[in-house]
């Protein structure tokens, strides 16, 4: 074989290798399970915000009424794959049922009971619900159905939920790694990454966000405006700084990401420029849903050590040798963990 | 993450590829979850790739709308029909719906508008409506078709290549009359199941809405003309009949 031949067969070998360890090496569910509890909550009060306000939404003499959802999500050829079941439901008693189950279904999600069942549930709920109230729907439902959809593809259930405690019970309590919800998990970073860059693409075709205009227009729209901000208009630079930062780090999010090194530097960006849309946008649900499918890229490790709460009450020897645990660590091995790693890792 | 191969281990040829028992699923599993990731990452991706292709001209790209038509049927199911454009190309004027509910029985009409935070609480249920104001504005088409391409001169000898630009335009025309068909029929069903939603909210007998822009503040505006948000001159109520165009505009 020459050369040539062989460096090619190596370069092939390491990216089957790279993917495979991408995606097929088993992960620990506790980041997963985290973002069950927080992101079923999203959907939990989202849900009740529909079935409070059912008449107004999805009744029969709903602002978009059923007909008109269905026309709105059919093409100009006819077809029509946007499938909801609440097409076909106009009566108030079984709508008010279907809504009863769907925050049913949503509250097991939140505990962690029958997680399996309840994740791939919601799921559907979710994206009927999106499907059907087509006309009403902002960014926040399009990160509820990432999250649902992603919470339905992995084990996140097997920690911090009802049926963790109760195959503990019957001595049955390992937490184990597993390949469905490091996919999950993957899944769910890249769709993260898809959204950020092609937000951060749509920017970069505006002027407003190179003139460094942009925040200003976005605090002085009055239907957004959770506080009057406009007294910033006497600091242009502070908003133009804003508007730089925020356009470069959602172009580059997708890369930066990534490296152990900016990670951290990324991920602080987004909570503090989703908390921003979260306080002053008037859009806390959406800001909030937005920081949680950021946690995604938090390490379970890192997840489980801050939830044990033993970095509380331990000293700085113990926080030491903690971190020198680091590299030992067989946590991000496959093997079964017999409780919760105390285990600190820095993402 | 990244993953970067020992300078050692790249300069020798004997290198070899990690051992497969290191991994829990077999080969053949992760060769067919590979095939399914990939067709789920593709349908992500896609939909907003699209929409970013689309200009201004109304052209897009090809590649985009062929592969997009391919994954239509997953990417509508799993709600993935995104283009993730928040507050993009530019944040632009939002957009509201005034109405007037008038009764049989002479009552006063009941007027309106939409997104109202007062009325509107939750916060949620207030992006709700707003929404529904921006989803009909963002539907709304002109109840005139587009203009058809002129005829060419009866008496006129048309070369081929004047038949094939006529051919090319009659079929542009032909795409763009259905979809216009197809969304005015989806704007006018919009409109109507508003208004029946206003007459039945408020017992009455007929209901109007009318498309509001409210237009955003320069900063000039607001530091040196002292304007606020919120005044009434940034407030333009929009006309079902876009009007004519001014004769001679355009000598």
């Amino acid at each position: 074989m020459n050369a040539l031949a062989l460096a090619t067969q190596n370069w092939l070998a390491g990216i089957w290798d790279a993917w495979n360890r991408f995606w097929f090496k088993p992960a620990l569910p506790h980041t997963l399970a985290l973002l069950r509890i927080l992101g079923g909550g999203m959907l939990f009060y989202t849900q009740l915000i529909w079935t409070i306000n059912q008449g107004m939404f999805l009744g029969r003499e709903s602002w978009i009424n059923a007909p008109t959802a269905m026309l709105l999500n059919t093409a100009s050829d006819g077809q029509r794959y946007a499938w909801s079941y609440l097409y076909y439901v106009d009566s108030p008693a079984l709508l008010g049922l279907l809504n009863v189950a769907a925050l049913v279904v949503f509250a097991m999600l939140i505990v962690g009971y029958q997680t399996r069942v309840a994740a791939i549930l919601s799921c559907i709920i979710t994206i009927a619900h999106c499907h059907r109230l087509t006309g009403a729907l902002y960014g926040l439902d399009q990160i509820n159905a990432v999250i649902a959809t992603y919470l339905a593809v992995g084990n996140c259930g097997g920690v911090y939920s009802v049926d963790h405690w109760l195959a503990k019970r019957r001595g049955l309590g390992l937490i184990i790694p597993s390949v469905d919800t490091n996919i999950a998990t993957r899944l769910w970073q890249l769709h993260m990454c898809v959204i950020y860059l092609f937000g951060g693409i749509g920017k970069a075709r505006g002027e407003l966000w190179w003139d460094g205009s942009a925040c200003w227009f976005a605090i002085a729209c009055k239907e957004y405006q959770a506080f009057d901000l406009t007294f910033l208009v006497r600091y242009p630079w502070f908003l133009a700084t804003l508007t730089h930062i925020t356009l470069f780090w959602e172009v580059f999010y997708c890369f930066l990401v990534w490296p152990k090194l900016s990670r951290p530097i990324c991920i602080g960006l987004a909570v503090v420029v989703h908390l921003g849309i979260a306080l002053f946008l008037g859009m806390p649900t959406f800001g909030f849903m937005m920081i949680v499918g950021n946690m995604v890229f938090v390490y379970p490790e890192t997840v489980a050590a801050i939830l044990s709460l033993k970095w509380l009450s331990s000293s700085p020897a113990e926080a030491v040798s903690g971190t020198s645990l680091v590299e030992k660590s067989t946590a991000r091995k496959v093997k079964p963990v017999s409780e919760t790693p105390a285990i600190a890792m820095t993402p | 993450m990244t993953t970067r191969i020992p300078s050692t281990a790249m300069s020798s040829p004997e290198r070899k590829p990690a051992p497969e028992q290191s991994f829990t699923l077999p080969l053949g599993w992760r060769i067919g979850l590979s095939a399914l990731l990939l067709i789920h990452l593709l349908a992500v991706f896609l939909p907003p790739f699209q929409f970013a292709c689309r200009v201004g001209n109304g052209s897009s790209s090809p590649v985009a709308d062929e592969m997009v038509s391919w994954f239509r049927p997953y990417i509508a199911a799993l709600y993935l029909d995104h283009g993730y454009f928040f507050f993009a190309p530019n944040p632009g004027p939002t957009h509201l719906v005034d109405y007037k509910v008038e009764f049989a029985d002479g009552r006063e009409p009941v007027t309106g508008r939409f997104p109202d935070l007062a009325q509107h609480q939750p916060r949620l249920k207030y992006h709700r409506h707003f929404m529904i104001a921006e989803a009909l504005h963002n539907q709304y088409e002109p109840p005139t078709p587009p203009p058809e391409p002129s005829p060419p001169a009866l008496n006129v000898q048309q070369t081929d290549r004047e038949k094939k630009i006529q051919a090319q335009r009659k079929e542009t025309y032909q795409l763009a009359l259905t979809e216009w068909q197809h969304r005015r029929k989806q704007y006018e069903a919009m409109t109507k199941s508003l208004e029946e939603h206003l007459v039945k909210t408020h017992g009455g007998t007929k209901a109007t809405i009318t498309r509001v822009e409210h237009r955003l503040l320069n900063p000039f505006e607001v530091s040196d003309l002292g304007m606020v948000p919120s005044d009434p001159s940034t407030y333009t109520n929009l006309p079902e009949v876009p009007p004519a165009p001014v004769a001679g505009a355009n000598r």
